[in-house]
């Protein structure tokens, strides 16, 4: 009798380690493990590309350096607070003489799940002049990722708004829908950098997304990071603090109509919250923090201005 | 209903309970630390163990004229509960994140296969019940 009542409470024993050792790895898998990793000595082997960090290293940054603004002949970046809707935004006003010196970087110099590193980390790496955080690629499997022209991902993203920020090489901006555009044919097409957040917040110059548009199920203001052209080779790049008393953060319609009111003729959402950071010369220069910790969170990759 | 049976019928109940309330009271302590950011799937997992755990427990047990199930039958239909419980408190987490993961929703194909076998099974033994 005893070993017949033993026999039934096997099976829940059994299948209840099962169900936990299943939801830990993939708890591990999706936060820590690091995979799907590709270096640029891979990408090298199949097509040449320049390394970000190498080429730094090669060169010497020079121009005038302010606290707020860097002149060179070749770049222009004037750095600007405003405070809108009880936050504040830094904004960082580019304008370029090539479109190659808008670039964009990799956590540990590598494409992969689950590899991170600070933006200022990664700026530094690079020997960027000013950087913000990108689309945070490696927390999701879906989505087109392209580098400095390499395409790292096809797979079509899991969202429904499927809006990806496509940078191609004469430095024109373009938002499109990854359902009508094929990654291969943007590729070809000269594109040089596709970012898979979004949604898109100004196109032609007026709002893309209305009062209750938002990111998944987020609700509320939040850090935010966005990016936009005013104008062939000028570039807006946008960061707002969030989740503090004294800045509030911005909604996605908040930060749209900030993108518009800079002039913007696209401008698009990058990953907000804890990731949102902007960098300049060393120096962070918002107050990132996930509203719970202060400072800068490790992200999947930045886009910078260097040399 | 034999006595065993009633205990049994009870326990299964209780436990189904005590299930919801956690899954309720995990949504609303992780949405004090989400910045606002909402899942449904966090939001209503709670339902799950609800609808198709102690819904069914409580209609088994306060009718006790319908046939009881097997123990292999409840066994998987359990199972399947708790698998799809499970996977929708990961994509509740992961949503939130702003993560997305495969493996989650292997989880919840598994819980559904599994639940659905455990009816099967039970319909089977109902059916055969009924010739009888």
């Amino acid at each position: 009798m005893s070993v017949q009542k033993h026999r039934k409470n096997l099976w829940p024993w059994i299948f209840g380690i099962l169900l936990t050792g299943y939801a830990l790895f993939t708890l591990l898998n999706t936060f820590l493990i690091p995979h799907d990793v590709v270096t640029w000595a891979e990408i090298e082997a199949v097509e040449p590309e320049f390394s970000a960090a190498e080429y730094a290293t090669e060169q010497e940054i020079e121009g005038e350096v302010t606290e707020d603004s860097y002149v060179s002949d070749e770049i222009s970046i004037r750095i600007t607070t405003l405070n809108r809707y009880n936050t504040w935004i830094y904004v960082a006003d580019i304008i370029l003489s090539d479109p190659s010196y808008l670039r964009t970087g990799l956590a540990q110099g590598a494409f992969g799940r689950n590899l991170t590193e600070k933006t200022s980390t990664i700026a530094e790496d690079c020997g960027a002049i000013l950087a913000i955080n990108g689309d945070f690629y490696g927390f999701r499997d879906t989505g087109y990722v392209m580098r400095n022209g390499y395409l790292y991902r096809t797979s079509l993203q899991d969202s429904w708004y499927n809006e990806d920020l496509v940078i191609y090489e004469d430095g024109r901006m373009e938002i499109v829908d990854e359902r009508d555009s094929e990654a291969e044919i943007l590729a070809e097409a000269g594109a040089q950098h596709i970012f898979s957040f979004g949604p898109g917040l100004v196109k032609d110059y007026e709002l893309a997304v209305d009062e209750e548009t938002e990111v998944d199920a987020s609700m509320t203001s939040n850090p935010r990071t966005a990016i936009g052209i005013i104008e062939p080779l000028h570039y807006v790049f946008t960061v707002s603090d969030g989740r503090q008393a004294e800045s509030e953060g911005l909604t996605l319609y908040e930060l749209a109509e900030v993108m518009q009111e800079l002039g913007c003729q696209t401008a698009y959402n990058l990953d907000g919250g804890g990731s949102s950071t902007m960098w300049f010369m060393g120096n962070v220069v918002n107050n990132p923090t996930s509203g719970t910790t202060a400072g800068e969170r490790g992200v999947s990759d930045i886009v910078y201005i260097g040399k | 209903m034999s006595i065993s049976e009633n205990k049994k019928g009870k326990k299964e109940v209780v436990t189904y309970l005590c299930i919801t309330i956690f899954c309720l009271v995990f949504f609303l302590i992780y949405d004090q630390f989400s910045h606002g950011v909402r899942s449904r799937y966090m939001t209503y997992l709670f339902a799950l163990p609800l609808v198709l755990g102690l819904f069914p427990a409580v209609i088994l047990f306060v009718f006790q004229e319908i046939p009881r199930r097997s123990q292999m039958s409840a066994n998987l239909y359990h199972s399947g509960v708790a698998a799809m419980t499970v996977s929708s408190l990961l994509r509740g987490i992961f949503v939130i994140a702003g993560i997305g993961s495969v493996y989650q929703e292997y989880l919840m194909i598994a819980g559904i296969i599994l639940l659905l076998a455990g009816l099967i099974l039970y319909m089977a033994g109902l059916v055969s019940y009924m010739r009888h």
